[in-house]
């Protein structure tokens, strides 16, 4: 069990979203950085769906009330146990009475604190996550705050005395100056219906993430898109992803909680494999987009899950071997 | 690997390991070190004033977190009891190398990305008195 000594705004209790209640309206919820959620289950040995905090805003503080292994990825923020400074994307070993403390975040904008066994909660149409909007889900159907106690999954693990970390993705999009991340996008249904000078600058020109940026969704500021001409669209279906542009052109990102429909024209949709990178765009920074074909967006997500799937097998038998040697 | 306290460091490794011979090579030298069946004999007396930490395991060494990219540690510098000293990359997957001791590092083996096995010397330390 930890307890929640600090809690900043709107920790909550997610694991890989909820997937199967679309049809009835249901958001899929889930770890904006899902790739942090996977290796930090990965580096402890959890099953891949189990859940863990995710932790938008520092300072985050919580006490260890047993013996509990865990692991922080994410955003790299300055972490400490008990005054001991954690490396970025580590697995360690906490005692019972032990403080973990985040601080100052160095980049990205989303730790998660993933348990041994998993944050045990119930699950809830199909997964443990918190489903902000309509209060169910995740550790009582809310953000945490302080004074909550959380119990974890346990089971058995031993970790090398000084823990066990994990490599990030290597990612194949070039960097740039002043970008925090260049995303890879598909075109959308309405991509056509864009003038050409719109066109060019959603590729071309940076877009910041503005401060209405939320688990919903990511607004941007940047050139106005316009249309050939003002269209009506029925409300259809919307996934975590996709780009919409409202009349007043500034584009929105819909992400993990965003609604299942929506009526806006869709000029793109971010990658499944880049969802993870923008999750970690902060509000203020700048991002870009580069287009790609759909056969280089099931690449990215085949690389994404072969180091992933990578991280598993190496980190469980760094654990063996660990075991071995002081069994 | 040739002052006393390197080879009892690894007469250490040999009875802890429960080993009969070693065999180690570096470059063009070779040290072979057998023990008897007997029990082992007087270990040398602790002489030199300084400490190495070695690494734990195998893999590459990294002197800082890929993320956190910081100036490796350089002869002179303070290392406190617990202080990560270096990184052990194993595939996709990292070990911490820390130091058991404090003390002012002395030397620092490895240079970034050598491939390094399990008792390799990583750092020496001068304890001071």
């Amino acid at each position: 069990m930890i307890e929640i000594l600090t809690a900043s705004a709107l920790a909550t209790v997610q694991d890989n979203g909820r997937h199967s209640q679309y049809r009835q309206g249901v958001g899929t919820a889930g770890a904006m950085d899902a790739v942090a959620l996977a290796i930090g289950n990965a580096l402890l040995g959890n099953a891949s769906d189990a859940a863990a905090i995710e932790i938008p805003v520092t300072p985050f503080r919580v006490r260890f009330q047993s013996d509990l292994c865990f692991a922080l990825t994410g955003a790299d923020c300055t972490a400490e146990l008990d005054g001991m400074p954690l490396p970025a994307d580590w697995a360690m070993q906490a005692k019972a009475g032990q403080v973990l403390s985040l601080g100052r975040v160095r980049s990205g904008c989303r730790a998660y604190l993933c348990l041994q066994g998993g944050v045990d909660v119930p699950v809830v149409l199909g997964s443990r996550s918190t489903q902000l909007r309509e209060a169910f889900g995740g550790h009582e159907g809310r953000p945490l705050r302080n004074g909550d106690t959380i119990r974890a999954g346990g089971g058995d693990v031993t970790l090398p005395a000084a823990g066990l970390g994990a490599l990030l993705p290597s990612v194949d999009v070039p960097a740039e100056s002043g970008i925090a991340a260049a995303i890879r996008v598909l075109v959308a249904a309405e991509y056509p219906d864009f003038t050409p000078s719109s066109q060019a600058q959603f590729w071309g020109q940076p877009w910041k993430v503005t401060a209405q940026s939320n688990r919903a969704g990511y607004r941007l500021a940047g050139p106005q898109l316009e249309l050939h001409s003002a269209r009506e669209l029925r409300s259809h279906g919307v996934v975590p992803g996709v780009i919409q542009v409202p009349a007043g052109g500034q584009p929105i990102i819909q992400l993990s909680d965003a609604a299942t429909m929506g009526g806006y024209p869709k000029i793109g949709t971010v990658i499944g494999a880049d969802l993870w990178r923008l999750a970690q765009v902060s509000p203020g920074e700048a991002i870009r987009f580069v287009q790609v074909d759909h056969s280089a967006a099931l690449a990215a997500e085949d690389t994404l899950a072969a180091h992933i799937a990578a991280v598993r097998a190496t980190a469980a038998l760094q654990r063996r071997a660990h075991q071995r040697m002081f069994a | 690997m040739t002052s006393l306290a390197e080879l009892n460091r690894v007469l250490g490794w040999m009875q802890a390991a429960g080993l009969a011979s070693i065999e180690l090579r570096d470059g063009d030298q070779l040290l072979r070190m057998v023990l008897d069946s007997a029990p082992a004999a007087p270990r040398a007396a602790q002489v030199a004033p300084q400490t190495q930490i070695v690494s734990p395991g195998m893999g590459r060494f990294l002197a800082s977190h890929p993320r956190n990219p910081v100036a490796p540690i350089t002869p002179g510098a303070t290392i406190s009891a617990g202080q990560i000293i270096g990184f052990l990359q194993l595939g996709n997957t990292l070990t911490a190398i820390t130091s058991d001791k404090p003390g002012t590092a002395v030397q620092v083996y490895p240079s970034d990305g050598d491939l390094l096995g399990y008792g390799a010397p990583v750092l020496s330390l001068d304890q001071g008195v």
